[in-house]
């Protein structure tokens, strides 16, 4: 007997597509520019132009995978995470395998973030490079195992998906703008405030809803795993029923990987924000259990 | 795992590899004319259990049948559950390869239900060393691996690469050694 794949949502996959378009436009748009550019400085025989754009296109890529490469170690930091000893909390750690093992997954690092706020979160570009890390304060929290289980489950289903790859992607349009106005001279800040702007503000908004939807998507990766949508529910009602104090987060690419979002100030608005909110959450994971072992 | 999973995310759990499993009785007698090493007329397997009424009742059902091959096959079957929500089904035979048999159909069973991806792994144990050695058979994987354990967080990492060096001829062996998971406390 076939059963039926967990919360297949179409309209969540196309509107998923639908955001990436313009992000692939963007890389479309960067690499015939530079194309150009370069066949420009060729025909007006401009030797120091095009040895500057060849730089460029060689060095930005180099330059971007350097930047990846640090935000997985800064966002760590940037949490005070401390990864753990092999026999440190041995139950975190036998916990996260068992959670890998059924995912299929080679079992990750795990790290322990110092923090108030009672959250996890995920770093790394694929499943060998990926850290898993829980705040102290999560595990102050009494969840019960099978609630630890689900949230470790959400995190690793990130990995899985490969988020962390996927939201540095999605997240280069937006870090191209920022670089722009923080360059050393005033050109980038012109270039920013002439052409730029709309497109550093659209790409922010996509960002923020590519990574909600990739929440919904993780939750129901979790729901997978576990085999029990109920307890990424009630565990979620633990951790985020109250305010997180705060900021564990760190690099663009990993403030979307927690598994509650900060929901103060303008995050308040779904729009403006990384997570989606807990009820609609919630209400797709109680949707996910009247479906969860339904026959095809 | 392709594009596709990468884009919209996983919606199903890998499904499971089962037939691997009868590599198993083979490599055992290997195991003891060359390692000493004999079956202990233990056997396990272990699933993830869904919350699902679905899969409650599909349970139910599987149990009225593991009892009836119980019956037929001398093997006894006990149910236990672990501190991580996983179910072991263990499986007492003292013929090594109508254990393997009995392991077999029970995965079967599930599968059979649509549950096949709930599967994580059968166990089978050996005695004759210093400690008693697991083969541990992934669902997932498709292979198996040695499990040594020597007490409660601790394995003995030689003893299982000399076993993987001196059985992979015989048994499909899982390669990527960081993909050999430990199951700490099993009840068999």
């Amino acid at each position: 007997m076939k059963r039926r794949p967990l919360g297949r949502d179409l309209g969540l996959s196309i509107r998923m597509a639908v955001a990436l378009i313009p992000i692939l436009a963007w890389y479309l748009f960067a690499l015939l520019l530079l194309v150009a550019i370069v066949i420009g400085t060729l025909a007006d025989r401009d030797w120091d132009a095009f040895l500057g754009a060849a730089l460029f296109a060689v060095g930005g890529p180099v330059l971007l995978w350097q930047h990846i490469h640090r935000s997985e170690s800064v966002a760590l930091r940037a949490a005070h995470a401390r990864e753990l000893a092999e026999d440190d909390e041995p139950d975190l750690q036998a916990l996260v395998a068992r959670v890998s093992a059924m995912a299929d997954l080679p079992p990750p690092r795990v790290a322990l973030a110092k923090s108030w706020a009672p959250n996890a979160f995920s770093v790394g570009l694929n499943e060998r490079r990926a850290v898993v890390a829980v705040t102290s304060e999560l595990l102050r929290r009494d969840l019960t195992t099978a609630e630890l289980e689900a949230v470790v489950a959400h995190e690793l289903a990130h990995v899985a998906n490969r988020d962390g790859l996927v939201m540095t992607f999605v997240s280069v349009p937006a870090l191209a703008g920022s670089a722009m106005w923080h360059a050393d001279d005033g050109r980038g800040k012109i270039f920013f405030l002439l052409f730029y702007w709309p497109v550093f503000f659209v790409s922010l908004f996509l960002m923020w809803t590519l990574s909600r939807y990739r929440e919904y998507v993780a939750d129901r990766g979790a729901a997978l795993i576990t085999g029990a949508p109920e307890q990424l529910m009630s565990a979620l009602q633990k951790i985020a029923g109250k305010p997180a104090r705060g900021d564990l987060r760190g690099g663009l690419a990993v403030q979307a990987l927690c598994i509650v979002g900060r929901q103060a100030g303008w995050r308040r608005f779904e729009l403006f924000s990384d997570h989606p909110p807990l009820d609609k959450r919630l209400e797709r994971l109680a949707e996910l259990a009247r479906d969860l072992g339904k026959a095809a | 795992m392709g594009l596709r999973d990468v884009l919209f995310g996983r919606k199903r759990l890998k499904e499971a590899k089962r037939d691997a499993l009868f590599a198993l009785p083979s490599a055992a007698v290997s195991m003891e004319v060359e390692l000493g090493l004999r079956p202990a007329g233990v056997g396990a397997v272990v699933f993830k259990p869904l919350s699902a009424g679905e899969f409650v009742r599909a349970e139910n059902e599987m149990q009225e049948l593991l009892d009836v091959a119980a019956r037929e096959s001398s093997s006894r079957i006990e149910r236990r559950s672990d501190e991580y929500g996983y179910e072991w089904l263990i499986i007492r035979d003292e013929q090594f390869e109508d254990l393997v048999t009995t392991v077999h159909l029970v995965a079967g069973e599930l599968a059979e239900r649509g549950f096949g991806p709930q599967l994580l792994a059968a166990v089978t144990r050996f005695d004759g060393g210093k400690h008693p050695v697991y083969f541990v058979y992934g669902y997932k994987r498709g292979a198996f691996w040695p499990f040594v354990p020597t007490g409660e967080r601790e394995r003995d990492n030689a003893e299982e690469l000399e076993l993987k060096a001196k059985l992979e001829k015989e048994l499909p062996i899982e390669a990527d050694i960081s993909m050999w998971f430990a199951l700490y406390g099993l009840p068999i």
